[in-house]
């Protein structure tokens, strides 16, 4: 039957298939968005109207508002530690030889494979043990451990294409070793190393299953405050809270994207 | 031929039964700048690889490994009264959850924790299946598409995955829930419901939507690798355009399937999210089960029992898959 069908239409199926599997994937998404405007306490299709009623409950409520900075804090501390192991790392195992290299790589990626729970629960019985307090150190070390593995595979993809031959020219002028690592390495692998850490940060940003064992009622973050409304009330404020965390991990990334044209998003995949 | 050989067994010896000449000649070449300059960068080069790979390693050496190993051990322990740790050696808690139902605040599970894990692993295969089937095509296509906006295309099957998990699980709640999308959808046309949430279904659509991407990119990766020309040549030599998908395109995107199937397995059986809004007390899975004795049973000893079990298994399916393809390219596509 098949061997019927033309080219283009076997080809128009294939992108047909495509678009229904886009609706899949954002649907939800732009639905979130679009309820968040509607002014009733329960969800309506279509909305009855566009409000600012829920973001005007959002930004009125402290308790939100502390943990959207409580998460900020904690994504950008990881963002930084994760980006400095993760680059130092990278640069150890795509430069240098030594044994069991493979074997060992797959240690740095094994907090993407082992469930958040396990992590969760193992970090706090141990941190807990040898008497660390729940605070954001706390926060900050066990998020940079889970965004350690994208940190590195973004660095590391990116050295594997770097030209060393210019350092080499960079020595041979006169350059010291820091000098050349300075401003010859860092700017051409700073584009893996940017995407790696701001894929780093809005993970941490988002971070929910591991981190319901790390926080404090003072150190609550975000993807915990909206876990706790679904479960308790579900107020149509977590769709107001939901887009503007959306705004800040996916709206804004993009912008800044486009604007230094650097492609950092697509580089993350 | 044997003089070769006695000098061959000579240079194994430790260098004072080695004759005089050896010796001599390796003390001129390490008193020569060049060789010492050679041998100084060589322990540098060391040092640094110590330094530079070994921080990473060091890091999770101590915030993922030494953690585990601690559960471990918390594992042979026993939960004392009011959540304390009774420090004694004991394989009680593996006892339980592999022999015994399970007692979680005085509510007793009708499934032992080996069902829960069964129904992690069911979840997980279905939801493979599931992404492999819906996520080819657009991986196919975007592999071979020549539309100027293929990257724009891409940039959408990757930015779900900057939207934070809670939020992506939580939009179905609104898709599948009481007052929600197919409900009101469905009420249009006179069909009446409670909504579809806190069911099988529900979890793992949920799952499906979330690890989509893991599945398309790698199978995109592989899709564009290759190249025109055998499929074109296939054509030419008389293969429909579907035997030639068959024979050419399909085995060379295996990799692609592969990767992909085992990433959103393992992502898969592995979470929390998923059962815990869109499933009801039957859906559980591992994870949750985990966590509801760490943090709310607060009986740190089972819940580490029950997480060394689960890594166990994981680690089986890990090992099990390295076989066929090595976790490296997994990462690489």
């Amino acid at each position: 039957m098949s061997t019927r069908l033309s080219d283009d239409a076997r080809w128009n199926a294939i992108r047909g298939a495509t678009g229904l599997l886009y609706l899949f994937l954002l649907l939800p998404l732009f639905i979130v968005v679009l309820i968040s405007f509607n002014p009733t306490q329960y969800a309506a299709f279509p909305p009855e109207g566009l409000s600012l009623t829920w973001y005007q409950k959002f930004f009125a409520s402290e308790r939100l508002l502390d943990a959207l900075v409580s998460s900020f804090v904690v994504a950008a501390g990881s963002a930084l530690v994760a980006g400095a192991v993760g680059l130092i790392s990278a640069i150890g195992f795509v430069r240098r030889d030594f044994q069991y290299k493979s074997v060992l790589s797959s240690l740095l990626f094994l907090p993407m494979l082992i469930s958040p729970v396990v992590i969760g629960v193992a970090l706090t019985a141990f941190l807990t043990d040898v008497g660390m307090q729940k605070n954001y150190l706390f926060l900050i070390l066990g998020h940079s451990t889970l965004v350690l593995p994208y940190v590195f595979v973004t660095v590391r993809a990116q050295l594997f294409g770097f030209d060393r031959s210019i350092e080499e020219a960079a020595l041979t002028l006169g350059a010291n070793e820091l000098e050349t690592f300075v401003e010859v390495t860092l700017p051409s692998i700073m584009p893996g190393l940017a995407a790696g850490m701001l894929l780093a940060f809005v993970i941490s940003f988002g971070e929910f299953t591991a981190t319901q064992f790390w926080v404090q009622p003072d150190t609550v973050t975000a993807p915990i405050e909206i876990y706790t409304m679904v479960r308790t009330s579900l107020t149509p404020e977590i769709n107001a809270m939901a887009t503007v965390l959306m705004i800040i991990t996916v709206v804004i990334p993009l912008l800044l994207d486009v604007a230094l044209g650097k492609n950092l998003i697509l580089k993350s995949a | 031929m044997s003089e070769r050989h006695e000098t061959r067994a000579e240079d194994l010896r430790p260098a004072s039964s080695q004759p005089l000449r050896f010796r001599v000649w390796t003390a001129v070449l390490r008193a020569d700048p060049v060789v010492r300059g050679i041998q100084v960068v060589k322990r540098r080069e060391r040092l640094l690889t110590v330094l530079q790979a070994g921080l990473g390693l060091a890091w999770m050496a101590l915030f993922l490994l030494a953690p585990l190993v601690y559960i471990l051990s918390l594992s042979f322990w026993q939960r004392g009264a009011g959540g304390t740790i009774v420090y004694e050696a004991t394989v009680a808690n593996y006892q339980e959850i592999l022999l015994q139902n399970v007692d979680l605040l005085g509510w007793q599970i009708g499934n032992t924790y080996l069902l829960i894990l069964w129904q992690s692993l069911k979840f997980g295969f279905l939801t493979t299946v599931a992404t492999l089937a819906l996520g080819y095509v657009p991986g196919y296509f975007l592999g071979r598409t020549e539309s100027r906006y293929r990257s724009l295309l891409l940039l959408f099957v990757v930015l779900p995955f900057w939207v934070p998990l809670i939020i992506r699980y939580y939009a179905w709640i609104l898709v599948l829930g009481n007052d929600g999308l197919i409900t009101t959808v469905l009420g249009w046309v006179g069909v009446a419901s409670n909504g579809y949430l806190y069911n099988d279904v529900a979890v793992v659509t949920g799952l499906v939507q979330v690890l989509l991407p893991f599945m398309i990119l790698p199978i995109y990766n592989t899709v564009n690798k290759i190249d025109d020309e055998y499929i074109e040549s296939a054509k030419t030599m008389g293969a429909s355009p579907l035997r030639a998908f068959y024979e050419v395109t399909l085995p060379l995107s295996l990799p692609g399937i592969s990767a992909g199937s085992i990433l959103v397995f393992i992502l898969a059986v592995g979470s929390f999210m998923a059962p815990a809004l869109l499933g009801g007390p039957a859906n559980m899975m591992v994870a949750n089960l985990i966590s509801q004795t760490f943090g709310q049973a607060f009986d740190w000893p089972l819940a580490s029992a029950m997480a060394m079990v689960y890594l166990v298994v994981l680690f089986a399916i890990i090992t099990v898959f390295n076989r066929f393809v090595g976790l490296e390219e997994v990462f690489d596509q």
